[in-house]
């Protein structure tokens, strides 16, 4: 059993104390750049060359991703200051039965991502199958997926190890597709035709005020759709904490733009040239690279995708165990892999993408902001880790489980987004859009909202019930304010 | 491995007892970020929201 324990140290909820720490700043870029650059960039990527030109998508693509990565950066600061998953943080910001509810939203949708990736591996797997000569259909499309879900949740059985390993192997590949379309658009194309090129299907060569900010809506949910996987990673980071801050900006925010906007280019250059604008990297990537490049980026590709699924049955899983410590890691691998194969036979994340990408904005914005705030701003760095994990006597239960403010100002957030955004039918529905974008939206008014509260005294009070009850702690704690040296564990 | 509510305990137990080492005066934290590295943090927010407020004028 004691093996056991160890194990959940690792690969469960339990804290990492700094001398246990595996990863570097090279590790972690590596792992969350393998997160972030996976085949949904060049998803991505389509979707934004049908809707605005090249100007307007590096400017929507690096202004949103590389601003709001921030948010997600300062999130994986606190579990690398800790040692916790940030969903172990959570339980102060919405109380240790409010933050179950956010967990299974977050991932119920965050697993539609590996759906969109089994999906790309089929199609690059069938089109492989097609350049050898063997003609498989559409029919194969879905089984193909599944492979790629099966080979990955094996792969991830091993845990961390099984994930470093998989990311040394992933990271390449992509880096490598990335530097094959890259130097195919430069020989196949200019930088020149690149800016100069329409929307793909449209007549005018900018995309109008709403295209463009339905764009940048679509990449602030993008970025901000890793926030259930920062913990597992930055928990495994050792040293100083810009390791975890910069590494996280570099591997999600400087690579994920830069894939999107390879996507883009790719998109616009060819997807004129085909009279289409192309989610699936696969329908340019042969006409880009001929077929020695081309059928070369799509092998790598393939790896990529099942190291991608990999990394997410490790990371999702291990969030997961916060509903139950005591279940086990393999198994939760498992159900996760099995809820992505009915994604897969469904269908459904990949038909209706926006939709997806805006039911990801409104979970995600407000519980991101809302952290940061609660832990900077309201808390000023300090909590106590022993009331996170001691649920019987926790000061962060507040009101049976859920703390009240929270949860009211997580409700604002969800509200102003569905007020000046349709998801289902993804047009704005109040000009503040034009100014805001919805997550953003929502993620401020959450933000302000929770902020607002905390500053009447009762509920100040109500907040920070652990500075007068509990051991709070923190680098920047001093000891005569760790307090209650009754609840100490000697 | 014993039942899962002894499990649960030990997970507890241990899970406490970390969060003890991190209750020590001596606990070795990890470096905090510092005023450079908010600074510059800031200062690219800034920059990349104005970009991308920028885009509506290509």
């Amino acid at each position: 059993m004691k093996d056991h324990v160890n194990r959940e140290t690792i690969y469960g909820v339990l804290p990492i104390l700094s001398k246990m720490r595996q990863y570097n700043l090279l590790d972690l870029i590596f792992v969350a750049g393998s997160f972030g650059v996976a085949t949904w960039c060049y998803v991505q990527g389509g979707t934004i060359a049908s809707m605005v030109n090249f100007g307007q998508a590096c400017s929507s693509t690096f202004g949103a991703i590389l601003a709001f990565a921030f948010i997600v950066c300062l999130t994986g600061v606190i579990s690398h200051r800790y040692g916790i998953d940030h969903w172990i943080y959570q339980r102060a910001v919405f109380g240790t039965r409010g933050v179950q509810i956010l967990l299974f939203l977050a991932l119920a949708t965050t697993w539609g991502w590996y759906a969109i990736n089994a999906q790309l591996y089929a199609q690059s797997m069938q089109k492989l199958a097609m350049a050898a000569g063997l003609g498989l259909g559409d029919g194969w499309l879905k089984p193909l997926g599944l492979s790629c879900i099966i080979i990955g949740w094996l792969v991830s059985l091993g845990g961390p190890a099984g994930v470093g390993w998989a990311t040394k192997i992933m990271a390449p590949c992509l880096f490598i597709v990335g530097l094959i379309v890259t130097i195919m658009l430069f020989v196949k194309t200019s930088p020149a035709e690149i800016f100069a090129a329409n929307p793909v299907g449209l007549d005018t060569h900018s995309g109008d005020h709403q295209s463009y900010m339905l764009v940048t809506e679509w990449n602030l949910a993008f970025i901000l759709s890793w926030y259930p996987l920062i913990g597992a990673l930055t928990r495994l980071v050792k040293g100083h904490e810009r390791v975890s801050h910069w590494g996280i900006w570099v591997g999600y925010g400087v690579l994920v733009s830069w894939f999107i906007l390879i996507a883009t280019a790719s998109a616009l250059a060819i997807g004129n040239k085909l009279g289409f604008a192309s989610s699936d990297p696969t329908d340019y990537l042969l006409h880009l690279g001929g077929p020695v490049f081309g059928l070369l980026s799509l092998v790598l590709i393939g790896i990529a995708n099942i190291t991608t699924q990999t990394i997410a049955c490790y990371g999702l899983s291990v969030s997961a165990k916060m509903f139950n410590p005591t279940w086990n890691y393999r198994i939760l691998s498992t159900l996760g892999a099995l809820y992505v194969a009915i994604l897969v036979m469904w269908g459904g994340v990949w038909e209706y993408y926006p939709v997806f990408l805006a039911i990801t904005g409104v979970v995600v914005g407000p519980a991101l902001a809302m952290i940061i705030v609660d832990y900077y701003v309201i808390r000023k760095q300090k909590c106590s880790v022993r009331d996170l994990y001691d649920l019987e006597n926790s000061v962060y239960k507040y009101s049976i489980g859920f703390n009240v403010p929270a949860i009211i100002s997580f409700a604002i957030g969800v509200t102003a987004f569905l007020l000046v955004y349709d998801p289902i039918n993804y047009v704005p529905r109040s000009k503040i859009f034009y100014m805001t974008t919805a997550t953003g939206l929502a993620s401020f008014t959450s933000a302000i909202s929770y902020w607002l509260m905390s500053l009447i005294p009762a509920v100040k009070y109500y907040l920070l019930k652990d500075t007068r009850e509990a051991v709070i702690v923190g680098p920047s704690v001093k000891e005569d304010r760790k307090l209650k040296p009754e609840r100490a564990i000697s | 491995m014993g039942t899962t509510n002894e499990l649960q305990e030990m997970i507890n137990s241990e899970s406490l007892k970390k969060c003890a080492e991190m209750e020590k005066p001596d606990y070795p934290w990890p470096e905090t970020l510092t005023r450079g590295d908010w600074i510059a943090s800031a200062v690219l927010f800034a920059v990349f929201l104005v970009l991308m407020f920028s885009g509506t004028f290509f």
